[in-house]
């Protein structure tokens, strides 16, 4: 009799509380596969993470608490650093290269491809060395957020995140010198 | 004039009224602050080059339609996620622990109505293997009638197991035996009991049904209208080692927290071993027996027919609990508490487990991320 778990399953999440959180997942779920997106450089790859994110945060909280936007967009640039360095994400990233180079193939333009292709794959390796709070501002900040959603989804002063969002962009630049490749 | 620092002229790039007037006036006339914005103004201009071109995106909203896919496959996953009910973090993570006992624990209610037939009471539990894609496409009981909840589950953090006794009215057994790394301070909850009543509908199932399935899939008529209580009586929850180090720096807040869910979404949340015993369960009907609901449910679309029959090979399906275990990510196998027969469920990377098993009207549930072996061994000394 399993379904007689389905219908425990059923009952105790309620309607209104379903609907907020489909609420929350439409407001938000670009946002948030965005910040992913800046880290991953990876349309396929930031769409599970936004799965993951927005699975974790139903998972722990209400859908109409006050801190949802800055949890999951915080989670989202950390869930995506996290992806980043896994083992799993790597075997996954060579195998999207691999697709990238079929790509290169096919396209009319294959220098140009190329240099996009090998841009991506720098900026994911420069995200993953820099220091995980710089490369958090980055993603933050190129995903279109303001200094002020950028400072609530930190917890700092917005006066700060210029300060931040400069030595995040210096630190990144220097790793890209250190090491085009 | 006092210079402005580099995180003012950053701003400034992207803002111009990030500075006023008198320090527009004076970045003209500082070499210094001009080198330094030109600098900062260099390094944000690649930062865009790079970051810009790397999702290849705009700053645009997702597509209606990705937007449509995407909350249709976070569904198929949230479905069978547990929300956390809201107390300390240790509770929430006992809540997920709670399922365990909500999917078991279900009792009589109180004042049951004459009509009202014992049609489920589980004794033993097989493990039935399903795919993810069978998972997903469970059907929504909402699909087939109105579900009410006539209570709202909470729980509550007792002193120890004296207190969760006298609360669920049954006498709670600890644990004699822990392995050594695990802490052995235990916080014990007390859930409350639930009340939840499911009727059957015939013209809701047709309205839920694609025209061209609709006869072929029409609720029988002794189903229509029946109604199915399911009661929960309270189920007491230890948990141990469950203040777990925060993952927190200085003025990260919420976001470490974030962090830390995140990358711990499928395990990390749950203290390192949770025990839950809950009396035994029961379903009751109208009349609706459990061969006619598993016959009609067992036809709907969502049912793959493997699974349909992997469920029908139940011989005794009054008796027997099936436990649907995600082949891609557990197994399920036979195990003896305490001599008798229970249901071992093992994470296949071998983080973690649970045991279920049920003895003298109990349900009991042994759940951590602890090896098999010492989850059986932990189960063997509750006493």
């Amino acid at each position: 009799m399993a379904f007689a778990a389905r219908i425990a399953l059923t009952t105790s999440t309620s309607e209104s509380s379903d609907n907020a959180f489909e609420r929350l997942f439409r407001a938000e779920y670009s946002n948030v596969a965005r910040i992913a997106r800046r880290i991953l450089s990876d349309t396929h790859a930031a769409e599970d993470v936004a799965q993951e994110v927005f699975v974790s945060f139903h998972r722990l909280h209400a859908p109409d608490s006050p801190f949802a936007a800055k949890w999951l967009y915080t989670a989202a640039a950390h869930t995506a650093l996290n992806a980043l360095r896994g083992r799993r994400r790597r075997e996954r990233r060579e195998f999207d290269d691999a697709a990238d180079a079929r790509a290169i193939a096919r396209h009319d333009n294959p220098l140009e491809t190329i240099e996009s292709v090998e841009r991506r794959i720098a900026v994911r390796r420069a995200l993953g060395r820099i220091n995980p709070r710089y490369a958090t501002v980055l993603a933050l900040r190129y995903a279109g957020l303001s200094y002020a959603e950028v400072a609530n989804a930190l917890g700092v002063d917005s006066g700060q995140v210029g300060t931040m969002l400069r030595r995040a962009e210096a630190a990144l630049k220097k790793e890209f010198d250190y090491d085009p490749s | 004039m006092i210079h402005p620092d580099d995180g003012a002229l950053r701003r400034f790039c992207d803002e111009p009224d990030a500075l006023d007037d008198a320090q527009r006036a004076h970045l003209e006339s500082c070499p210094a602050c001009g080198a330094r914005l030109d600098a900062i103004r260099a390094d944000a201009a690649f930062a865009a080059g790079v970051l810009g071109a790397a999702g290849s995106d705009s700053s645009q909203a997702a597509a209606p339609d990705d937007l449509t896919r995407a909350w249709s496959a976070l569904r198929a996953r949230t479905g069978k996620v547990r929300r956390r009910i809201a107390y300390g973090p240790w509770l929430a993570s006992a809540a997920a622990a709670a399922l365990i006992a909500g999917i078991f624990g279900f009792t009589p209610a109180g004042t049951l109505a004459q009509s009202f037939l014992t049609i489920f009471q589980p004794q033993q539990f097989v493990a039935v293997p399903v795919s993810r894609a069978d998972l997903g496409t469970l059907p929504d009981l909402r699909s087939f009638g109105t579900v009410v909840a006539r209570t709202t589950p909470h729980m509550r953090e007792v002193t120890g197991p004296s207190q969760a006794s006298a609360l669920a009215r049954f006498p709670v057994e600890v644990p004699h035996w822990l392995p050594a790394e695990l802490p052995h301070a235990a916080r014990y909850a007390v859930t409350s009991g639930s009340d939840t009543a499911f009727t059957f509908s015939a013209a809701k199932a047709w309205a839920n049904t694609p025209p061209q399935s609709r006869i072929a899939l029409a609720m029988p008529r002794s189903l229509d209208g029946a109604v199915l209580e399911v009661a929960t009586r309270p189920a007491v929850i230890i948990a141990f080692g469950a203040t777990l180090p925060p993952v927190r720096s200085a003025s990260h807040g919420e976001d470490a927290r974030g962090h830390q869910s995140a990358r711990n979404a499928d395990s990390g949340d749950l203290p390192p071993l949770i025990i839950v015993q809950a009396p035994l369960p029961t379903v009751k009907s109208t009349g609706a027996t459990v061969a006619q609901i598993e016959d009609y449910l067992l036809r709907q679309p969502g049912i793959s027919p493997a699974l349909a029959a992997e469920i029908r090979a139940i011989g005794d399906p009054e008796t027997t609990m099936p436990v649907l275990i995600p082949i891609d990510r557990a197994f399920g196998q036979p195990v003896t508490v305490h001599g008798v027969a229970g249901l071992g469920i093992g994470d296949n990377t071998g983080v973690g487990g649970v045991v279920v098993w049920q003895r003298g009207g109990t349900i009991f549930a042994v759940a951590g991320k602890l090896r098999q072996r010492d989850i059986l061994n932990i189960a063997e000394s509750l006493r």
